[in-house]
């Protein structure tokens, strides 16, 4: 498509030739980067201990869920405080193949993903005639229908929760290997899918719909139809990485699976890291996991200073890290921008 | 102030140890100083809730930390030799989430050689998950044990390496039906349950409390299950009052009961007991009714009146609460009694084990366990279940106290008659 627009603007304008540009140093070193992050976290049986598998799950997991909620609020302009139900109902699903049905839960996690899609359809349908801060309270709302109503249902031990045993007849390597490679593909699916989608046509439309919906219309873009894509997609986004947490916690319950602490930690990591942008989401997941690493243990002072730092930077610094660092340096790891360069006769 | 000491200091070694693992050098923890005689430092992970919703259960765990420190400081003297201690606390924040993080975490990382989950459910079942799964010995308490076993599949499958010492629910439930006995009344019982898990578990028509209530020749009358944190009772009130209930029993949260008991005050309703769980647990909850907080009645886990003593430090259960009372300036509380007998346990398996750096030699010495706490006997060959051992429960009420508002006596020993109930239940009195 860059050929094609270079080429329409070379043959019909007479003045300088230009070229659009995307790439750029910086996302060359980015996109080898991210390569070799994405084979280390595949391989992660081979170099890494069990504890420090877990941890990284964990953090590709924060990543997988931020970037999500980051498509919804920095690119369609939905704010959800609800997706927390998409991590209950896949994580659920995943328990339910695994270990009522017996399958391999490896291939649960993926299987899973059914559920997510399936509660997203209908969801939508409810909440798109909602605006701003009521869709949110909506999705919210749903979550919280989701909680009680998987609190009632026997089949999944009601309130009581489910333990994961399947787990103990595989081996730490099945484990290790098996988690590893699903990591792998969260991050592919969710940060590389992210990447590919906004380079892509919808890209431009999705950027177009995340200033002025309005405008975005008017030029022909379907914002209704790219908003219910975008829920949907992001809800399984959401719900693979919770299968795949609730995998190495083992154990869920549904206040656990429904917790609305994911719909902060992802608000908290896009806002901190930058919204609208993928590598905000990657910043703002490291701090995430790294603050709560070190301080979760002061409880509720660690949690007010998060919730102080989340509006320190919704006030004064409304693209995150990552829009005070573009400020100093002009190095993006991973541009949606179309730069038209003039080239040298 | 001494409780704040003992809690900074593992998160200040534990940052310390984060930024060691951010930087994969793992060299930036404090260099231990190994002591002439010492055959290594035995780890033990240690997760509690101080803080959320379920902190007061924490509070008391922390403090009994505090003093087991004090106790292992020179090391411990065990059939393998002597060893450091090194304790690492966790706190859960009251979420099965963060509970199997830090237990994950402790497990796989800083690669503890014995796993101490500390109180209620939410802390104890998805540790206990991660402590099976990644094979660590696992001892906890501070739970009833069905709700520990069942949900987590243990009733046909037992567990190899997760124990558990607390009574179980159907001892509770007895331990009403005996202060009920003990009083005279027309034998009409009137059922309080909440609509959520709590309340489903205790009213359950084929293992909850109307079960042996009128297996005791007890009438019951359950109206609806009321909302939690509703503000109107009238419909549960006209029930009982209609059948003319002399008892009410049942579960709440402290703030529901308040409700009720005022709600039952104003329109003239006055049974003769009523014995709730959960609500009358800590002594705020009975503070929060006011006068007519006089005469309650509820299952007891532990009271300084309990005659045992600690395996540790040799003090008494009244010594251990007189402690806490001085040191913390509060009111004792029942988990006080758990959260020392659980280091009890935990110390026993260690000095037994033929290897307390190994996993599997300590698994071997926690099954093993036959002993007398402070909270009574743990034994795991004598249990109901493999991976359990249960302790005594009794029947209490409380009553206007010298010291603090309400004191806990211990007025029905029905269910474990180890020891001679402190003084005879009264009725109600409805002094407001």
């Amino acid at each position: 498509m860059t050929d094609a627009l270079a080429a329409a603007s070379t043959t019909t304008f007479d003045g300088p030739r230009v070229r659009v540009q995307r790439r750029t140093t910086s996302s060359i070193v980015a996109l080898i980067l991210s390569v070799v992050v994405l084979v280390a976290v595949a391989s992660m049986p081979l170099w890494a201990s069990q504890g420090l598998i877990r941890d990284i799950v964990r953090l590709c997991c924060y990543i997988a869920i931020a970037q999500m909620w980051n498509m919804l609020a920095g690119y369609a302009g939905i704010v959800s405080v609800g997706q927390q139900a998409f991590v209950g109902v896949a994580a659920y699903m995943m328990f339910i193949i695994a270990q009522l049905w017996g399958v391999d839960p490896f291939v649960a996690v993926v299987l899973a993903m059914i559920a997510p899609a399936l509660l997203a359809i209908p969801t939508y349908g409810l909440l798109h005639r909602l605006d701003g801060p009521y869709f949110a309270i909506g999705t919210w709302v749903i979550a919280e229908v989701m909680r009680l109503a998987t609190s009632n249902f026997g089949y999944v031990n009601a309130g009581a929760g489910m333990s994961l045993r399947v787990m103990t007849g595989y081996s730490a390597t099945e484990r290790a290997v098996g988690i590893s490679l699903l990591a792998a593909l969260m991050l592919l699916v969710t940060v590389g899918g992210s990447y590919w989608l906004l380079r892509s046509r919808y890209g431009l439309a999705l950027i177009a719909m995340r200033d002025n919906p309005i405008a975005a219309a008017s030029q022909g873009v379907n914002v209704s139809r790219l908003r219910f894509l975008i829920w949907v997609a992001a809800a399984v986004g959401t719900g693979l990485a919770g299968a795949i947490y609730f995998m190495a916690q083992l154990r869920i319950t549904p206040p656990s699976a429904y917790d609305p602490n994911w719909a902060n930690i992802a608000i908290f990591i896009v806002m901190v890291g930058g919204l609208g942008s993928l590598e905000g989401v990657i910043i703002g997941a490291l701090i995430y996991f790294f603050a709560d690493r070190w301080f979760g243990q002061y409880g509720a002072t660690y949690l007010v200073v998060l919730g102080l730092l989340t509006l320190f930077m919704a006030l004064f610094a409304r693209g995150g890290i990552w829009g005070l660092i573009c400020k100093v340096v002009d190095a993006p790891w991973f541009p949606t921008r179309r730069t038209l360069v003039e080239e040298r006769q | 102030m001494d409780l704040k000491t003992n809690f900074s200091q593992p998160s200040r070694r534990s940052v310390l140890k984060g930024i060691g693992a951010g930087l994969a050098a793992s060299t930036l923890g404090a260099p231990m100083v190994a002591r002439a005689q010492s055959a290594g430092t035995i780890k033990i992970g240690f997760v509690t809730p101080a803080t959320g919703p379920l902190a007061l259960f924490g509070e008391t765990d922390g403090w009994a930390l505090g003093k087991v420190k004090d106790v292992v400081k020179n090391g411990l003297e065990t059939a393998a030799g002597r060893f450091d201690v090194e304790i690492i606390m966790r706190d859960s924040q009251s979420n099965p989430n963060r509970a199997a993080e830090v237990a994950g975490d402790l497990i796989l990382n800083e690669e503890v050689h014995l796993l101490l989950p500390a109180s209620t459910t939410d802390t104890v079942s998805p540790s206990a998950d991660q402590a099976e799964l990644y094979e660590c010995p696992c001892l906890s308490t501070g739970a009833p044990w069905q709700a520990v076993i069942f949900p987590r599949g243990g009733q046909d499958k037992p567990f190899k390496w997760t124990y558990h010492f607390f009574w179980g629910l159907d001892e509770a439930l007895n331990t009403f039906v005996g202060l009920w006995n003990t009083i005279d009344t027309n034998r009409k019982v009137g059922l309080l349950f909440p609509q959520n898990a709590d309340g489903e578990t205790w009213g359950n028509t084929n293992y909850g409390l109307p079960v042996p209530t009128q297996k005791a020749g007890f009438e019951i009358v359950v109206p609806g299950f009321f909302q939690p944190r509703t503000n109107d009772y009238s419909a549960q009130i006209s029930a009982f009052k209609q059948a003319g209930c002399d008892i009410i029993g049942g579960i709440t949260y402290p703030d529901d009961l308040k409700t009720f008991v005022n709600q039952c005050a104003q329109q003239g309703y006055k049974p003769k007991a009523v014995t709730v769980a959960a609500a009358l647990l800590f002594p705020s909850g009975v503070q929060a009714l006011g006068p007519l907080g006089d005469g309650m009645s509820s299952e007891v886990w532990w009271t300084p009146a309990f005659p045992f003593k600690s395996t540790l430090t040799g003090q008494l259960s009244r010594e251990i609460a007189d402690l806490w009372e001085s040191e913390t300036k509060k009111q004792w509380t029942q988990p006080l009694g758990y959260s020392h007998a659980i280091w009890e346990v935990a110390l026993d398996v260690l000095k037994r084990s033929s290897n307390p750096l190994d996993r599997e030699a300590n698994r071997e010495a926690l099954v093993a366990t036959k002993m007398e706490t402070l909270v009574g006997k743990v034994d795991f060959s004598s249990g109901p279940h493999k991976n359990v051992s249960t302790t005594p429960i009794f029947g209490g009420q409380w009553v206007k106290g010298e010291k603090w508002p309400y004191d806990l006596k211990i007025v029905d020993n029905s269910v474990n008659k180890l020891f001679e109930p402190e003084q005879k239940m009264k009725p109600m009195p409805w002094s407001a």
